[in-house]
């Protein structure tokens, strides 16, 4: 009798044990999101018109910024590439990084190009008519404004994007959010990370949709 | 005998279990609302404050009727329920009763009481009332009815309740479609523009542990006579058919109106709304 009793106890603590554990997954784990999202198509860095569509099968982080920001977008594009070394080589064939730049206006494609470049050429640059862009950002629930309507130097950039040979041009400074939107391998939202977000949860977190 | 489970019914149960074992302290902030319970007992008081109802029928001592007859406002403060014995769910819920004074404008003395209801949960009445306590106010208070309000509250939780058992798939209260008119403006967060379009929608989710909790709720009287506009929103929670957890929010808005105790919808309009970000985590430059 004592016997069946021990086995239960330790059955229980077992059991208590791996609910724990799966419990901790659970939480763990990104809800998708309803009523945000959805697929778009603009043309890319990459000189050809992309679509979130394209990227099936692949978890797509997005982010959306402009090439004039001093601060908030080269720190989040250099923090995803952060986390991208922490993938290994496989994984990270199955990520897709794109920045959405709401600046029509000064940022190109080859701009995009050259500016994503030096973090990684695997990114991909995104821009287009405003109207275009203006349409994604609604489906995202993205935000930005022009700070000021006035246009400033950008000389301050550290990354320029312009040729050696070309007259710096001015452009507006935005305020904007800042999340990077994760996308699972069915182009649904699933989540946000931010500039904060350790960059092993980021990769976790990656896992875990790459592995679902 | 072997009993063949889903999977999903499994992880349901799990994930119960698990939040209850490890994750009281987020539940307790966010615990769920029995809005079948909490429908029949704000439907309950709405009916009681009716002039035509007849009134507390059920309460056992005679001496406590004229307490609570329909001549007055019942305003609840809690609803809990204290237990769950076959068949009745016994609840305790406490208010502040206000008699309706004799000319319009003049202050009435109140009364704080605990009642106890039991309801059947099958059908969702109650079957039966006890009063606890029953104090009279130490202070006076202007009259405020409160029988349209009761009975909007009800609705709005039964309506809830109804979406979610509609989400699994499970039969919804049909009485509920009755409160819309054939061309009642309906406009739903997936853009249905007929009730039964929207939730025959739902019922294809055919997802389990759907909750919306009701978060805002405001019920504000129009120009109109038993004229309201109701507004609140839903954080609506579920597992979905591929056993993934989804979450919404949703906003919606109801101009209803109230007839001899019976909510009439005039306009409905739900819409998504962008997700709760973490504002402190997100800098913006």
């Amino acid at each position: 009798m004592k016997y069946f009793s021990r086995i239960s106890v330790f059955s229980v603590a077992i059991l208590v044990a791996s609910l724990a554990s799966w419990s901790f997954n659970v939480s763990a784990k990104m809800p998708i999101l309803k009523g945000i999202g959805g697929d778009f198509t603009l043309a890319s860095s990459n000189g050809h018109d992309v679509s979130l569509s394209d990227f099936k099968e692949k978890v797509v982080l997005i982010f959306f910024g402009y090439t004039n920001c001093a601060d908030i977008c080269p720190t989040t594009v250099a923090h995803i590439n952060q986390m991208m070394k922490k993938l290994t080589a496989v994984q990270r064939a199955k990520v897709q990084v794109l920045f959405i730049s709401f600046d029509s206006e000064y940022d190109t494609p080859k701009h995009l190009n050259k500016y994503l470049n030096y973090f990684n050429p695997s990114f991909i640059g995104l821009v287009d008519v405003q109207e275009k862009v203006n349409q994604v950002a609604k489906l995202y629930h993205a935000e930005f404004s022009k700070l000021a309507d006035e246009k400033v130097t950008v000389e301050y950039k550290k990354l320029s994007v312009e040729d050696k040979d070309t007259a710096q041009r001015k452009g507006y400074l935005y305020s904007h959010s800042a999340k990077i939107f994760v996308i699972d391998r069915k182009s649904r939202v699933r989540g946000f990370f931010y500039t904060g977000t350790p960059l092993t949860d980021m990769r976790d977190q990656v896992v875990e949709l790459l592995n679902n | 005998m072997i009993h063949i489970i889903s999977t999903r019914v499994v992880l349901a149960a799990l994930f119960t279990l698990t939040n209850m074992l490890f994750v009281t302290q987020i539940l307790a902030a966010d615990s769920k609302v029995d809005y079948q319970i909490q429908g029949a007992v704000y439907e309950w008081y709405g009916r009681l404050d009716l002039p035509s109802e007849p009134a507390l029928v059920l309460d056992k001592s005679a001496s406590k009727i004229a307490l609570l007859s329909n001549q007055g406002a019942h305003h609840l403060m809690s609803i809990d329920i204290l237990a769950m014995h076959k068949p009745y769910v016994e609840i305790e819920v406490e208010l502040e009763f206000l008699p309706k004074p004799d000319q319009v404008g003049q202050e009435i003395v109140g009364r704080y009481i605990i009642q106890k209801l039991f309801i059947n949960p099958q059908t969702a009445q109650v079957t039966q009332s006890e009063i606890v306590k029953n104090e009279v106010d130490s202070f006076t208070s202007k009259y405020r009815p409160s029988s349209n309000a009761n009975l909007i509250r009800s609705f709005v939780y039964k309506w809830t309740r109804s979406l979610d058992r509609s989400s699994e798939s499970k039969s919804a209260d049909k009485l509920l479609l009755n409160a819309f008119a054939l061309n009642t403006p309906f406009l739903s967060e997936e853009s249905n523009d007929s009730v039964t379009g929207y939730l025959a929608q739902l019922a294809k989710l055919d997802s389990i542990n759907s909750h919306r909790a009701i978060k805002y709720l405001k019920i504000t009287p129009t120009a109109e006579p038993n004229s309201f506009a109701v507004e609140y929103q839903y954080k609506w929670n579920l597992i979905n058919k591929d056993n993934e957890p989804e979450l919404a929010q949703i906003a919606v808005d109801i101009q209803l109106v109230v007839k001899d105790g019976r909510v009439f919808v005039q306009h409905y309009k739900a819409k998504y709304l962008p997700p709760v970000t973490d504002l402190g985590a997100e800098i913006r430059c």
